[in-house]
């Protein structure tokens, strides 16, 4: 695409993210939403961050009851905080930040961090997709799966790019994220896997960012190899699936 | 009053980035998200100049602590699959909590086994 064109189109679209927000029934929305988020986050705190009453979660039902409430549309809602989602964004641009503070470690473990992360990264999906192929799930969703064991952000785009559903790979990813952070260290314990930095890694690599604040949790070298886990497979998945999926 | 405009300069410096991840993407007609584009320009910037500014820092914060809310708006069309889900929880259950744990296990098995011939690799930081 010639460059004038591009440019075109991303001021087109930036124009309908704000002119949607000119509105006293958008700003409303945007109210509501943020003030629902604010208490989801003072009940995460009461439970102790637990992964089960994840803020992302409690924000939607909250959100999705209003909805039902008031009788409002789905796509209208989305149109009215369309500038809530379109700050996702630069919230994904800014993830190269903690990207950038573990990248030393990277270097210092060379291959072996790479080769790990690399089997998880690609275990992790095909695990997924294979218990969807067998039973017999729309394609749509197969693909949405291939994406769920990164970052959340990154999965959206990328199963848009696949051919996926964004809305879904959010809810994938946050349930696997706290699936692992309940049982992961339990399956770690039945296995005799002692190795905090092998825990680490799997954690990070097939649970993001929620596995990660619960390897925070377990230890220090857990921790560390769980955030290189989560940054290094968000960027190869990220990278490699919409290569391998036309 | 300082820490509010270096909030903005950063915020402005993230949004560069991201538009020209956007730009990019479009223009070689790259199979990627924009957005992954746009953070490895930032990643690259900042390998290359072996520092993060302070405002870049101090812009991301909020956006990084509270991207959670963000994926709000997006998610909420989850309702319009639930017919998808239904008929196909126990595939999806077993993607989710299954295979999850199966990966798990297996990659932290293979890592362990990667990792311990070379002995203490003990964390230095």
């Amino acid at each position: 695409m010639p460059p004038e064109k591009a440019l075109g189109l991303i001021a087109e679209r930036l124009t309908l993210v704000f002119t949607n927000t000119l509105s006293m029934a958008a700003v409303g929305w945007i109210v509501a939403t943020l003030s629902l988020y604010a208490g989801a986050l003072v009940m995460h705190k009461k439970v102790n961050a637990h992964p089960v009453l994840h803020p992302m979660l409690l924000t939607l039902g909250g959100v999705l009851s209003l909805l039902t409430l008031t009788d409002t549309p789905i796509k209208l809602y989305q149109q009215h905080t369309a500038v809530i989602h379109w700050l996702l964004g630069p919230a994904t641009v800014a993830l190269a930040l903690p990207m950038y503070a573990q990248w030393h470690k990277v270097q210092q473990l060379g291959w072996r961090l790479v080769v790990a992360v690399l089997v998880a990264g690609v275990v992790a999906p095909v695990l997924a997709w294979g218990c969807l192929w067998i039973t017999n799930a729309p394609l749509a969703v197969q693909l949405t799966m291939l994406a769920k064991s990164i970052t959340t952000p990154l999965a959206m785009e990328t199963s848009r790019i696949i051919g996926g559903i964004p809305a879904l790979a959010a809810v994938f990813v946050i349930v696997t994220g706290i699936v692992g952070a309940i049982a992961g260290p339990a399956t770690f314990r039945l296995l005799h896997i002692t190795n905090p930095q092998a825990q680490g890694i799997a954690l990070g690599a097939v649970t993001h960012a929620i596995g990660t604040a619960r390897a925070i949790k377990m230890g220090e070298a857990q921790a560390a190899m769980s955030s290189l886990g989560l940054c290094l497979n968000g960027i190869m998945t990220a990278l490699i699936l919409p290569l391998v999926i036309p | 009053m300082g820490g509010l405009i270096n909030k903005l300069l950063g915020f402005v410096g993230l949004l560069i980035c991201y538009l020209a991840g956007e730009m990019l993407v479009l223009c070689a007609n790259l199979p990627i998200p924009g957005t992954l584009a746009g953070l490895l320009l930032l990643l690259g910037f900042l390998l290359v100049r072996q520092q993060a500014p302070a405002a870049l820092s101090a812009g991301a914060g909020p956006l990084l602590n509270h991207m959670t809310v963000l994926f709000v708006p997006a998610v909420t069309a989850v309702v319009l699959f639930w017919n998808d889900i239904q008929a196909h929880w126990v595939g999806i259950v077993a993607a989710i909590v299954g295979a999850t744990l199966g990966a798990l296990a297996i990659s932290a098995w293979l890592a362990s086994y990667i990792f311990t011939p070379t002995g203490r690799q003990d964390d230095a930081s």
